[in-house]
C-alpha cells in the first residue's frame, strides 16, 4: 500500500475578479520510506500540492488517500486529529513560535499527542541530540541563527514520531553551509525510515531524493528516479 | 500548568496591551459592580419578609386617593361576601398601621418618632430580630424600640428595656429590641407597638393578608371587579369620591407600583431603576467591548503563531484551554483591581449612592459570574473562528490586514457611539437638575426654617374623649414666637399647618360656573404664609372670610367668604380672570354635629366666587407642573393643626436665628426633642433621585470615555503600528508631518464624526421618551451635542496624538529595511 496516493488532483483559487487553476490533474505516488522532492518555477503548485499532501489544505476535484485512507471528505477536526503524529512539517520560514524557548518549541507536538511527561522529556532530548541543538535548549528562537532554528524546527517535525515528513523548502531561508546541514538531517531522517516529501528550487538538494517530481503550470511535467 | 506559564509569557510579553486592556475593564467593572449593588439593594426590598410572594395587600384606588385598606374596611365597602372571599383565600392575616412623625413621649422627653403599630402575628410576617421579649407583640402595653432609633438618642439596651413610651395617649413599655433589616425596607419604624386594635390609634388600618402558595391572583382581581360597592351616586354621596378598583396586591409590588401614596412608606423609583440599568448595561458593553476588541486585535497577531500550533495538533479543547487561561488571569486582575477602585472609592461613591454598601453574598456572586462569564464570552469569536478554519489560513494571515482593521474599529465605533450617547445623556440630566434645582419653584426657599418646637399629642381616650395638649402648645409657642422677635438674624415668624410642599386638606372634585369638574388641591393657609414664602398676589386681594364662619349668619361686619385661586387652578378652572370666576368643591368643606338635628351638617359645598389670584407654585417635584391650588385664608390660631413654626432670617444669618431658636427652646421646653430643617434641603430632598441619575451619567460617561480612549489606544497603537513602512515610504517620497497626521489620523475622525452623527438621533429619542410625562423640563439645546463633541474629540486627539508623533518621527531606513 502507498503511504501517499493522489488522484486527478485539482485546485482552484478563487477570487472576486480572478480564477487561478493552481493545480490541474495532478496524480502522484509516494511510497513508504520514500524520498520525494518537487520542484519547478515559482508559481507552479508545489507549495499547494504539499499542503494538500499535509492536509493543511484541501483539493478542489480528485482523490487524496493517505496510508490508503480516503481523506478528501474529512472534516477539519478529523483532519487534524489525521495529522496528529502522523505528519511533521518542516517550513521554510521554520515557523517557530516567539514566545516559547527551543525546548518548549520542541515539545509543543507532543502536548497535542497527550504524550505523558517523562516519554515527553525523554523524546525532546532525543529529537535535539538528532540535529545538534541541546546547548540551546533553553534559548528562544530571537537568539539562535536561522540555521539553528531551522534545526529546531526539524526536531519539532520529528519529535512526535511521524511517518511522513514534508518540508516546504527547507533551505529556502538558509546560507549554503546551514542549508547543507539541514539536507544532511532529512537524509539521516530518510535512512531511519521516515517517508518525506521535500519542494525545493534547489537542484542540489533534490539530489539527496530517491526520486523528482517536476510540475509545471499545475502539471506533474516530469517523475524521474534518482 | 504549562498553559498557565505560557500564558503569563504572553501577558507580559505585550505588556503595554495587557495594562491597557486589564485597566479598560477594571473601570468597567468597578461601574458595574457599584450599579448592581445598587440595583440588587432596589430590587430586594422588603426580602427580610417570610415569604414575600405569598403576602398581601388590599388597595382602594379612587379618583383622589389610593390607599391600602384592611378586610374590615372591604365588609364595610364592598359587602360582607367580598370579606368573605378574602378570607376563603388567606390562611392569615397581619393587621397594622403606620403612623409616621408621631409625637412620642420617651424617657419624660418628647420626640417626633415613626411608628408601626402590628397585632401579635407580625413576626409570622417579618423577620425582626429581637433583642428581649419577642412576645412582646402578644402584650397590650408591649412595644419595641429600634437599634438604629435607640442609638441616634445614645442609649443602650438596658438604658431602654422596662421604659414607658407614650403614644397617642396610650402608655407602653419597651420590651425589646429591634433590628433594621439588612435589606432596604418600605417601612423603618422607630418604634413598634401592639394593641394596633385600640381606637385611641386614630389611624386607619391596613392588612396584611397571607394567601397560599399558586395562589391566582389576577383570577381573584377578575373577580373582585364584580364586587361593586355601590352605585356610583351612593357612592359619591357616602365616599365622595369615585371608586375606581379594589384589588389584592402582592406585597413586594408596593415599592415599585405605587399603590399608595407615599406618606406613608418609602416608595421606589422604577424609572431610576430602568435607567441605572440601562447605565450598566451600556458600561459593561463598552467595557466587554473594549476587551473583547483589543484583545482580537492582539490576537490577531499570533494567527500564525496558532496555525502552527494548529499544523502541530492543536485541537479545540487546546486551544480553549490556552485561550481561557489568558483571559482568566486578564478578567481576574481585572475584577481584583476593580474591587480595589470599588473599595477605595466608597468613601466618595456610597454617599451618593445614599447607602454604606458594606460585602454580602451578591458581591460574591457578582465576582464568580464576571469571573466566569466574561472569558467564555470573549473566547467565543476566536474559538470558533480558529476552529472551522484550515491551518493554512492562519499560517497566511498577514498581521493587521485590512479586514481585520476595519471589523475592530467598526466594534470601536459601536463604542463612541455609546459614549456619545452616554455623555449627551449626562450633560443633559445636568441641565435637568439645574432646571429642577435652580428655576424659581413659585415661592422663597431660601432663609426658611421650618420648626416643631412643642410635639402636640392628641387623639381619643380610653373613654372615647378627646384629650389633646394643644393648648399648652399653644402657650409655649406663642411664647417662643415672641422671644424670637429679639433676634435681629429673624426677619419674622408665623404658625402653620405645613410648608409648600405639603398638603393639608386634600385634593378634591371641583365645578366652574359652567359645572365642569377638574380636580384642585385645597389649603387652608394663613395671610403670614403666603406672605412669608413670598407667594405673590397677582388678582384680587387676599380679604376673604373664615370658611369656618359659613355656619354664622354673616351680619355685614365680615368679610364673606372666597376662594383664593393659584393661576394654575384658575386655568384648569377655565378661568382667565377673577371676574366672575366661582368654583364650588364637591365635598363638603367642614362638617359639624347639630345636636338640634341630631346629625351631621355639611358646609362649604356651594359655589363661592374667587376673590383673589395668586402665583402658582410646585408643591412636588418640578416634572409634574405647578399645582392647582385652592386656598381657605383664615388666621392662624395654634390649634392643633398649626404645630408648625416657620422662621425667616434675614440673608447670611441662618446660623444666628437658629442657634438664638435653639437658645430659646432649650430655655422654654427643655425636654422637648429639637426638630427643625431649612426649607432649601426639603426641596433639595425632592430631587435626590434626579441627582443621583445626574451624577452617574457624569461620572460613568467620564469612565465610559476613559475606556474608550483605552481601546483607541490599544487600536491605534497596532493599527498605526502596521503602517510603518508605508510611512516611512511616503515620508521618502517628501510627506510631511501633517500629511502623515491626516493619513493615519482621518479614520479615527470619521469613526468620531460618524458616531456622533449616530449618536443625535438616538439621544434625541431617549430623551423625549425619558421625558414624556414630564409637564416641564430642561431643554435638549444644541451646546449639549457641541460640548459632548469637544470633549470626545478633545480627548480622543490626546490619545492618538502619541501615536500619530511616533509614527511620523520613524527612521525611514530602519523601517523600511525592518517592517
Amino acid at each position: 500500500m502507498a503511504k501517499i496516493e493522489v488522484l486527478n488532483l485539482k485546485k482552484v483559487f478563487r477570487t472576486e475578479l480572478v480564477e487561478t487553476l493552481a493545480l490541474n490533474d495532478v496524480s502522484l505516488t509516494v511510497e513508504d520510506g520514500e524520498f520525494v522532492a518537487i520542484m519547478g518555477p515559482s508559481g507552479c503548485g508545489k507549495s499547494t500540492l504539499l499542503n494538500i499532501i499535509g492536509l493543511l489544505d484541501t483539493a478542489t476535484e480528485g482523490r487524496y488517500l493517505l496510508d490508503g485512507v480516503e481523506v478528501g471528505n474529512k472534516s477539519e477536526s478529523e483532519l487534524t486529529n489525521l495529522r496528529t503524529g502522523k505528519i511533521g512539517f518542516v517550513f521554510q520560514s521554520f515557523n517557530l513560535i516567539d514566545d516559547l524557548t527551543v525546548t518548549e518549541n520542541i515539545e509543543m507536538p507532543l502536548m497535542y499527542m497527550d504524550i505523558p511527561e517523562k516519554e515527553s522529556k525523554q523524546r525532546i532530548r532525543e529529537a535535539m541530540e538528532q540535529v545538534g541543538i541541546s546547548h540551546r535548549a533553553k534559548h528562544f528562537p530571537a537568539q539562535l541563527s536561522g540555521g539553528q532554528q531551522q534545526r529546531v524546527a526539524i526536531a519539532r517535525a520529528v519529535v512526535g514520531k511521524p511517518s511522513l515528513i514534508l518540508a516546504d523548502e527547507p533551505t529556502g531561508n538558509l546560507d549554503s553551509k546551514n542549508g547543507q546541514e539541514v539536507m544532511e538531517l532529512l537524509r539521516k531522517l530518510h535512512k531511519n525510515g521516515a517517508t518525506i516529501v521535500m519542494v525545493t528550487h534547489s537542484k542540489r538538494d533534490a539530489q539527496y531524493a530517491d526520486r523528482i517530481v517536476n510540475l509545471f503550470d499545475g502539471q506533474v511535467v516530469e517523475n524521474v528516479e534518482i | 500548568m504549562k498553559t498557565l506559564k505560557y500564558a503569563i509569557r504572553f501577558l507580559m510579553r505585550q505588556k503595554a496591551f495587557t495594562i491597557i486592556n486589564i485597566t479598560g475593564l477594571a473601570l468597567s467593572l468597578a461601574c458595574c459592580i457599584v450599579l448592581t449593588r445598587y440595583l440588587h439593594r432596589e430590587l430586594t426590598v422588603d426580602s427580610y419578609a417570610i415569604k414575600p410572594e405569598t403576602i398581601m395587600v388590599i388597595s382602594r384606588e379612587s379618583d383622589i386617593r389610593n390607599s391600602i385598606i384592611s378586610t374590615r374596611t372591604i365588609e364595610n365597602t364592598m359587602g360582607k361576601a367580598f370579606a368573605d372571599d378574602i378570607s376563603k383565600n388567606t390562611t392569615e392575616s397581619c393587621v397594622y398601621l403606620i403612623y409616621p412623625e408621631c409625637s412620642v413621649n420617651f424617657q419624660g422627653k418628647s420626640y417626633t418618632a415613626n411608628i408601626l403599630a402590628a397585632d401579635s402575628l407580625l413576626l409570622n410576617f417579618f423577620n425582626y430580630n429581637v433583642e428581649g421579649d419577642r412576645n412582646g407583640m402578644h402584650r397590650n402595653d408591649g412595644c419595641w424600640i429600634s437599634r438604629r432609633y435607640m442609638g441616634k438618642l445614645g442609649l443602650a439596651s438596658s438604658d431602654v428595656i422596662g421604659s414607658s413610651v407614650n403614644a397617642s395617649n396610650m402608655t407602653f413599655e419597651v420590651v425589646g429590641v429591634f433590628d433594621e433589616p439588612d435589606c432596604k425596607t418600605t417601612f423603618s419604624p422607630d418604634f413598634i407597638f401592639a394593641n394596633v386594635s385600640d381606637r385611641r390609634w386614630s389611624r386607619t388600618r391596613s392588612e396584611w393578608l397571607r394567601v397560599p402558595d399558586g395562589f391566582d391572583i389576577e383570577e381573584f382581581n377578575e373577580r373582585a371587579t364584580s364586587y361593586r360597592e355601590l352605585p356610583e351616586e351612593e357612592q359619591r354621596e357616602k365616599y365622595r369620591d369615585h371608586l375606581k378598583a379594589i384589588q389584592m396586591n402582592r406585597w413586594s409590588d408596593l415599592y415599585f407600583n405605587n399603590i399608595q401614596d407615599g406618606e406613608n412608606y418609602n416608595l421606589g423609583n422604577s424609572t431610576m431603576c430602568w435607567v441605572l440599568a440601562a447605565v450598566l448595561c451600556i458600561i459593561l458593553i463598552i467595557g466587554m467591548t473594549n476587551f473583547v476588541n483589543l484583545y482580537l486585535v492582539y490576537w490577531q497577531r499570533r494567527m500564525r503563531e496558532e496555525g502552527v500550533r494548529k499544523v502541530y495538533g492543536q485541537k479545540t479543547r487546546h486551544l480553549f484551554m490556552e485561550l481561557w487561561t489568558e483571559l482568566m488571569l486578564m478578567v481576574a486582575a481585572s475584577v481584583f483591581i476593580a474591587w480595589t477602585m470599588v473599595e477605595l472609592s466608597a468613601k466618595w461613591i456610597n454617599p451618593m449612592m445614599g447607602h454604606d454598601f458594606g460585602w454580602s453574598w451578591i458581591d460574591l456572586a457578582i465576582t464568580i459570574a464576571m469571573l466566569i462569564l466574561l472569558p467564555i464570552l470573549a473566547l467565543c469569536y476566536p474559538l470558533i473562528r480558529q476552529n472551522s478554519r484550515p491551518p493554512l489560513q492562519s499560517l497566511q494571515e498577514r498581521v493587521g490586514s485590512g479586514k481585520n482593521i476595519k471589523s475592530r474599529t467598526a466594534v470601536l465605533a459601536f463604542q463612541y457611539l455609546l459614549t456619545f450617547s452616554l455623555l449627551t445623556m449626562a450633560l443633559w440630566t445636568r441641565n435637568q437638575l439645574s432646571f429642577l434645582i435652580d428655576s424659581p419653584a413659585g415661592f422663597d426657599t431660601d432663609n426658611i426654617l421650618i420648626t416643631k418646637p412643642f410635639k402636640i399629642v392628641s387623639g381619643y381616650t380610653e373613654d372615647g374623649g378627646y384629650k389633646s395638649n394643644w393648648k399648652e402648645a399653644s402657650e409655649t409657642v406663642k411664647l417662643i414666637s415672641e422671644r424670637l422677635k429679639e433676634c435681629p438674624a429673624i426677619e419674622k415668624t408665623t404658625m402653620s399647618t405645613g410648608t409648600p410642599l405639603q398638603e393639608n386638606f386634600g385634593d378634591n372634585n371641583v365645578f366652574n360656573d359652567k359645572n365642569e369638574s377638574c380636580i384642585l388641591r385645597l389649603m387652608t393657609v394663613s395671610r403670614q404664609w403666603l406672605d412669608i414664602f413670598n407667594i405673590k398676589l397677582k388678582q384680587g386681594s387676599l380679604k376673604t372670610g373664615s370658611i369656618f364662619d359659613l355656619s354664622k349668619d354673616n351680619d355685614g361686619t365680615q368679610d364673606p367668604f372666597v376662594w383664593i385661586a393659584n393661576e394654575e387652578a384658575l386655568r384648569r378652572l377655565g378661568y382667565s380672570s377673577i371676574e366672575n370666576a366661582h368654583a364650588r368643591s364637591e365635598q363638603a368643606l367642614w362638617l359639624t354635629w347639630d345636636p338640634e338635628k341630631d346629625g351631621v351638617v355639611e358646609y362649604g359645598k356651594d359655589a363661592y366666587p374667587i376673590g383673589g389670584v395668586v402665583e402658582s407654585h410646585y408643591t412636588s417635584h418640578k416634572t409634574l407642573g405647578p399645582t392647582p391650588l385652592l386656598f381657605m385664608i383664615e388666621e392662624p390660631d395654634y390649634t392643633e393643626d398649626y404645630s408648625i413654626l416657620i422662621i425667616r432670617s434675614y440673608p447670611g444669618k441662618n446660623q444666628e436665628a437658629l442657634d438664638f431658636y435653639k437658645k430659646v427652646c432649650g430655655e422654654i421646653c427643655p425636654n422637648e426633642e429639637l426638630e427643625y430643617h431649612w426649607m432649601n434641603d426639603d426641596v433639595n430632598e425632592l430631587y435626590n433621585d434626579d441627582r443621583l441619575i445626574a451624577e452617574i451619567y457624569t461620572l460613568f460617561s467620564w469612565i465610559a470615555i476613559a475606556i474608550c480612549c483605552l481601546g483607541l489606544l490599544g487600536l491605534s497603537m497596532f493599527d498605526i503600528r502596521q503602517r510603518y513602512r508605508e510611512v516611512a515610504i511616503r515620508k521618502a517620497h517628501g510627506a510631511k508631518r501633517k500629511h502623515l497626521y491626516i493619513l493615519l489620523g482621518k479614520k479615527y475622525l470619521w469613526v468620531l464624526m460618524a458616531t456622533f452623527a449616530a449618536s443625535i438621533p438616538i439621544t434625541i429619542i431617549a430623551i423625549k421618551h425619558y421625558t414624556k410625562d414630564m409637564a416641564e423640563c430642561a431643554p435638549l439645546s444644541p451646546w449639549i451635542y457641541i460640548a459632548s463633541l469637544i470633549i470626545v474629540s478633545a480627548i480622543t486627539a490626546i490619545t492618538i496624538a502619541t501615536q500619530l508623533e511616533k509614527a511620523s518621527r520613524i527612521n525611514v531606513s530602519v523601517a523600511m529595511k525592518t517592517e
